[in-house]
């Protein structure tokens, strides 16, 4: 099973790698500190920066420094509705090469369960972006996940897992409106009860009629969940 | 900056670790589990064909468990650090309790929660197992105590929450734990 998420997904990126589209891919860390604050209320921040070190369109250029693609801060309250389900609703501040930053608003309602030895998980967003000049982003999205422990039925300290998602995103604004998949694949270890250090690729592709754009991404997150 | 946030890693790391439960559990090859342990799956599911052996750490305290399938019905049979069994479970639907035990605990769900929903159901043997095979095919055979594990989500006005119950043969309740669910962060963001 595992091996074949991954045999799936590397002949995934390969394939979408070598067609004629805009592609870029580069690395993008990502640090999360979540801090329970009642029994149902939580506080989560996020921040993830992304940077590109290939580009087939000539977008590597303004980059600069660290051939910076943006850097996000988010965000998030959450309410724990019943042990499955929690609702949130976050801020994301934006800063792009171009200097302008933006401002979205996130509203998600998120379940997680478990299948078997594995955890799995659905999360349904809205976000709505707002920009210092141009029209405003709105968007929904819904992301599938799976975390599957690597070393006995349950993630314990000291050990490895997988964490896959897929997520569907449709975007809606003045002009037109395109749709995006993201995969993501990461191998994680969780070096103290609070701690999860998790390494993958992240592939995005957007189009309205077919893929336009793609993007392949080296994610490194480290979350804390006090 | 790059020290303010390395020290600001090491400080929680540390107040983190100091946290820590010991408490691990992992997949183990059968050639480390203990003879006796091995022996008694043997003779009791010898049709078992994928019998997965766990080993588990809590609080200094080493256990093994075998999770392996038999009759298309999964069991989980456990022993402690030299092989001795300790208690075997075998996961069955709600409706499979025998009735009137099945109407008691009933009663306490109606009594206790205004909503409730079964989520698993083991039935746990403890006592003298050297035979557990003999007596799964005669139940009339004694020595063996018969409860019920009800992972459950209880519902109350003031609370919503996942319970792992106990219940006697009978269906009285022995003991109630309240599951801890937290958050998936990295599946939720």
């Amino acid at each position: 099973m595992r091996v074949i998420l991954i045999i799936i997904y590397s002949a995934l990126i390969f394939n979408l790698q070598a067609q004629d589209r805009a592609y870029h891919s580069g690395f993008a860390p990502e640090f999360t500190i979540n801090k329970k604050i009642s029994k149902k209320v939580s506080l989560t921040t996020k921040v993830e920066s992304i940077h590109y070190y290939y580009s087939n369109e000539d977008r590597i250029g303004y980059l600069t420094p660290w051939n910076h693609k943006g850097i996000d801060f988010q965000f998030f309250g959450n309410y724990k509705l019943s042990p499955f389900y929690r609702i949130s609703l976050g801020y994301q501040l934006s800063y792009n090469p171009d200097g302008k930053p933006s401002n979205r608003l996130i509203e998600q309602l998120s379940y997680s369960g478990k299948l078997g030895s594995m955890k799995l998980g659905h999360r349904v967003r809205a976000d709505q972006t707002f920009y210092s000049s141009g029209p405003a982003k709105f968007r929904f999205r819904y992301r599938f996940s799976l975390q599957i422990p690597l070393q006995g039925s349950s993630v314990d300290v000291g050990e490895f897992f997988l964490i896959t998602s897929d997520e569907l995103i449709l975007t809606a604004k003045s002009g037109g409106s395109s749709i995006e998949n993201r995969a993501l694949f990461q191998v994680g270890y969780k070096p103290f009860e609070k701690i999860d250090i998790q390494v993958g690729f992240d592939y995005r592709a957007e189009g309205a009629n077919r893929i336009e754009e793609s993007e392949s991404l080296m994610k490194i997150a480290l979350i804390f969940d006090l | 900056m790059r020290i303010i946030f390395l020290t600001i890693l090491a400080i929680l790391s540390f107040s983190i670790s100091a946290q820590t439960k010991m408490e691990k559990e992992y997949r183990v090859k059968q050639d480390k589990v203990p003879e006796n342990a091995q022996k008694w799956i043997i003779q009791n599911f010898p049709e078992a064909k994928k019998v997965k052996w766990y080993q588990e750490i809590s609080n200094g305290k080493t256990t093994f468990e075998a999770k392996l399938q038999w009759n298309k019905t999964p069991y989980s049979v456990e022993f402690d650090s030299v092989g001795t069994i300790e208690d075997v479970e075998m996961t069955i639907d709600f409706e499979e309790i025998e009735l009137t035990t099945r109407k008691t605990i009933e009663q306490y769900f109606l009594g206790n929660y205004k909503k409730h929903k079964v989520l698993k159901v083991q039935k746990q043997f403890t006592g003298n197992l050297s035979q557990f095979r003999q007596y799964l095919e005669n139940p009339n055979q004694t020595g063996i105590t018969t409860n019920y594990e009800v992972e459950f989500q209880g519902i109350t006005p003031e609370s919503n929450e996942l319970y792992e119950a106990l219940f006697n043969q009978s269906g009285q309740l022995i003991q109630r734990k309240t599951i801890k669910t937290e958050a998936n962060i990295n599946l939720d963001f």
